[in-house]
């Protein structure tokens, strides 16, 4: 168990590598934000000089092993646009990141969940249809646009909930239904279609045979049904960090996602590098603990290391 | 249900929203696309679009300018200058306030210009803090404090723009005790507004100064939340819903959406931006067919600037005769812009020599200061080549372009555009218009005689007489096409009874005539 944790954990660490190496290297691809920032009136010299204090006019593989080397001993460095350390800016907008998309994954869970195993026990009656009819709607309404229907439903229209904006519970519940709309639907989906197939393996069989009452089926069926939502579910997460974006932008609400948009539209390379190493660590630490709990769910994996979904 | 909607709205600061004629405990909240600057000490402020408001907010300058463009004595009552030109001296109000309680003397103007002096020459740590006044800094020989109501500053060349550059007087006492860092986090000055907090990139909060000196301009409500919604369509539902009371960053269609909407008005101010397209050729001295002013001339006729204003803008935009804004130093709104003729045009063409004229129009994909700049460009395009011009376009995205623009990387055509709150001044003009100008379209010597003239000279008839002979040489030299200058479009809600911005800024500022009804 040890050695699959470390082996994971390396694969993950060489991946965070590769990701924001790719960053650094294409962020570069077209300029630095020395004319960006530079006033208006700035001549020829005073960019070059403001190049030169920020850095820029090193060759880009100095900057990349200095960028390393800083990496190394955690300093995202320092963001050009806010003039702030990147982590001061990077961590409180992780945290409001991590608020929303943990109340949004677990509304997607427990609805997802739910919905799925009361459209698979229920296979081809109406019940079944609809849950399939909203899945369908789920995944294919784009979330800005969920968004914008329910900020003009609840706060225009009745006025009961914030437009946007972080100020209490209250204005979570917007961001997060729009959030939690796509991976709702992807889970009861399969939730559907595992509960089915895992209904009629010869297990499932033999138990009703026996008589068992239903509640004690369902419960082994949803254990057995578990594994590839939890797979899913573990991948639905750590996506839910990239989709915040377009919901935070709409909602207004602090997150990463609005930091990474102003960073690249400001050439802040220090800051798309923070907000992608701190995204990839935490989606690779994400994928590692839900291989962790595969491999709880179902002892079988333990055994059998390299076939651990992921 | 009425019950959750009163937990709710006093949830999101609304609980204010009834109370009737007694403004003075209410809460303005300002819906903003950005605040990605971190600058709310009032000296520096300017740094960033986003937080310009702040140095009229907090700050009160030796002079303002007010909201019609103008400049008119703040702190200072009156000045004079020597006859050396380097001398100002300034005689300064009497019985003000600060917002720590101490009552202004000469020593808190000289607090402030040292500061600046000797901050921003600590590069590279302070470069970015002080970027607005780095030219300012350079060229401060000293300031004298002469006695508590007199203060004199000398420069070390004529420098004709002190009034409007000198950083705002700050509690000499208290930036003493906090210093540099804690300045800035916490600024101190004699503004209508105290600063109270600051989220990064979410939210700036102040308060009304209660002792503030000039009764006329100091606010009837308690609180100003200035809050970063990136979203226009958002920000209008803040708007709608009531959880905003002005919204400022809206676009055509945003407020064409809002228009007739009851209780929403749309408050607009005149010459925010003005967006143009470079005649580059004229540059070298390669030979181009651009360098023909007929030719020049024929592309700016064929181009139907009032349908592009009234279609792609809604109205919210107007046809200039030349780059200048309506505030810039001789402005004449006398002259007329030139007709629309693709007739003419495709005759012109025909006369020189070049009917299957063949050119490069280079933009960013997306501008600060043009909205729709991609729509705007493809009209532009589509109108040359309704007169059987070749247009070759390429988009580039905002920051590739700058710089690709800074390193002369483009040929033909480029769109460029002026800012209002850069360019009100004629200094705006010189990296557009000089022969070394880094955004240069021509080589010209006599842009660089009258600029040189205008920014030297001391007197502002005279500056303004240069400013008309300059507005004139670009309408007879056409290197750059005026297209379209865009208002700066907001709109108040109804617990808002009068909002006047300034005018030539592409943002809501000053919130001295913001009213809470």
């Amino acid at each position: 168990m040890l050695r699959f944790a470390l082996g994971r954990l390396a694969q993950g660490l060489i991946a965070a590598l590769v990701i924001v190496s790719a960053v650094f290297f294409l962020a570069r691809l077209n300029g630095d934000p020395a004319t960006l920032l530079a006033p208006p009136d700035a001549g020829p010299d005073e960019i070059e000089s403001l190049r030169a204090e920020l850095g820029f006019d090193r060759p880009v593989l100095i900057q990349y092993l200095a960028f390393l080397g800083d990496l190394a001993r955690g300093d995202l460095g320092t963001s050009t646009s806010y003039h702030t350390p990147v982590s001061e800016l990077v961590v409180p907008a992780m945290g409001q990141t991590a608020q929303l998309a943990m109340v949004a994954f677990l509304l997607a869970l427990v609805a997802g969940v739910l919905l799925g195993t009361l459209a698979g026990t229920r296979a081809n009656t109406r019940t079944d249809t609809s849950v399939r009819f909203l899945a369908v709607v789920g995944q294919s309404i784009p979330s800005f646009w969920l968004g914008m229907l329910l900020i003009l439903l609840f706060a225009v229209t009745l006025n009961w909930l914030p437009a946007f904006g972080a100020d209490g519970p209250g204005s979570l519940i917007l961001p997060a239904v729009a959030l939690a709309a796509l991976p709702t639907a992807a889970i009861a989906r399969l939730t559907r279609s595992t509960v089915i197939e895992v209904h009629h393996k010869d297990f499932t069989l033999y138990e009703r045979a026996k008589g068992v009452s239903p509640p004690v089926l369902l419960a082994h069926v949803m254990r057995n049904a578990s594994l590839p939502v939890v797979t899913l579910a573990g991948i639905q997460l750590g996506a839910m960090f990239s989709q915040t974006i377009v919901v935070e932008n709409l909602f207004a609400w602090p997150g990463v996602g609005r930091l990474a948009i102003g960073a690249i539209g400001s050439k802040d390379f220090a800051l798309v590098q923070g907000v992608v190493v701190i995204n990839t660590l935490l989606f690779v630490a994400l994928l590692f603990f839900v291989d962790l709990l595969y491999g709880v769910l179902d002892p079988r994996v333990r055994d059998q290391p390299a076939m651990a979904g992921g | 249900m009425i019950a959750v909607a009163m937990v709710v709205l006093s949830a999101c600061g609304l609980s204010n929203s009834d109370s009737g004629g007694d403004t003075a405990d209410l809460t303005i909240t300002v819906g903003t696309p950005a605040l990605d600057g971190n600058w709310i000490d009032p000296m520096q402020a300017r740094n960033a679009l986003s937080t310009a408001w702040m140095r009229d907010a907090v700050g009160e300058g030796l002079a303002r300018q007010e909201v019609d463009g103008s400049w008119v004595p703040g702190l200072a009552t009156s000045w004079k200058l020597s006859d050396d030109r380097l001398t100002w001296t300034f005689s300064l109000r009497r019985d003000v306030k600060m917002h720590d309680g101490s009552i202004f003397t000469a020593q808190d103007v000289k607090t402030a210009i040292d500061r600046v002096v000797r901050e921003a020459a600590k590069s590279p740590e302070n470069w970015i803090d002080y970027l607005s006044h780095s030219g300012y800094a350079k060229a401060i020989d000293k300031v004298v404090v002469v006695d508590d109501l007199t203060v004199e500053v000398t420069t070390k060349q004529p420098y004709p723009n002190l009034l409007q550059d000198s950083p705002v007087p700050i509690a000499t006492d208290y930036y003493n005790k906090v210093g540099e860092k804690g300045f800035m986090q916490e600024p101190v000055a004699a503004g209508p507004f105290k600063f109270v907090s600051q989220e990064v990139n979410q939210s700036i909060v102040v308060e009304r100064f209660d002792d503030f000196w000039d009764e006329e301009r100091k606010p009837n409500f308690k609180t100003l939340v200035m809050k970063a919604v990136p979203d226009e369509t958002t920000r209008i539902s803040g708007l709608q819903s009531g959880q905003l009371d002005v919204v400022q960053g809206l676009s055509a269609n945003g407020a064409e959406q809002l228009e007739g909407s009851g209780d929403i008005r749309i408050v607009t101010s005149e010459s925010a931006s003005l967006g143009f397209i470079q005649m580059l050729d004229n540059r070298d001295d390669d030979p181009s067919p651009l360098k023909d002013l007929r030719v020049r001339e024929a592309l700016l006729m064929a181009v139907d600037r009032q349908a592009i204003a009234d279609t792609l803008y809604k109205g919210y935009a107007q046809v200039p005769a030349t780059p200048f804004l309506t505030t810039t130093a001789g402005y004449d709104d006398s002259i007329e812009p030139q007709p629309y003729d693709p007739d003419r045009a495709k005759q012109i063409l025909a006369e020189e020599g070049v009917p299957d004229l063949k050119l490069d129009l280079n933009s960013y994909s997306s501008s600060p200061s043009i909205p729709n700049v991609m729509k705007f460009v493809e009209a532009i395009a589509g109108y040359w080549e309704k007169i059987g011009v070749t247009v070759d376009l390429t988009l580039d995205d905002n920051a590739t372009y700058v710089q690709k623009s800074y390193d002369k990387a483009y040929d033909g055509a480029s769109v460029f555009s002026i800012n209002g709150s850069f360019a009100s001044e004629l200094t705006g003009y010189v990296p557009y218009f000089t022969t070394d100008g880094i955004l240069t379209s021509h080589n010209d010597d006599r842009f660089d005689n009258l600029l040189d003239k205008a920014l030297a000279t001391m007197d502002e008839n005279e500056r303004e007489e240069y400013g008309r002979q300059l507005n004139k040489l670009m309408l007879e030299t056409l290197y750059v096409l005026p297209m379209v200058r865009f208002d700066n479009i907001m709109a108040i809600g109804p617990r808002v009874a009068e909002f006047r911005p300034k005018v030539a800024t592409p943002i809501a500022e000053p919130f001295w005539y913001l009213k809470a009804k």
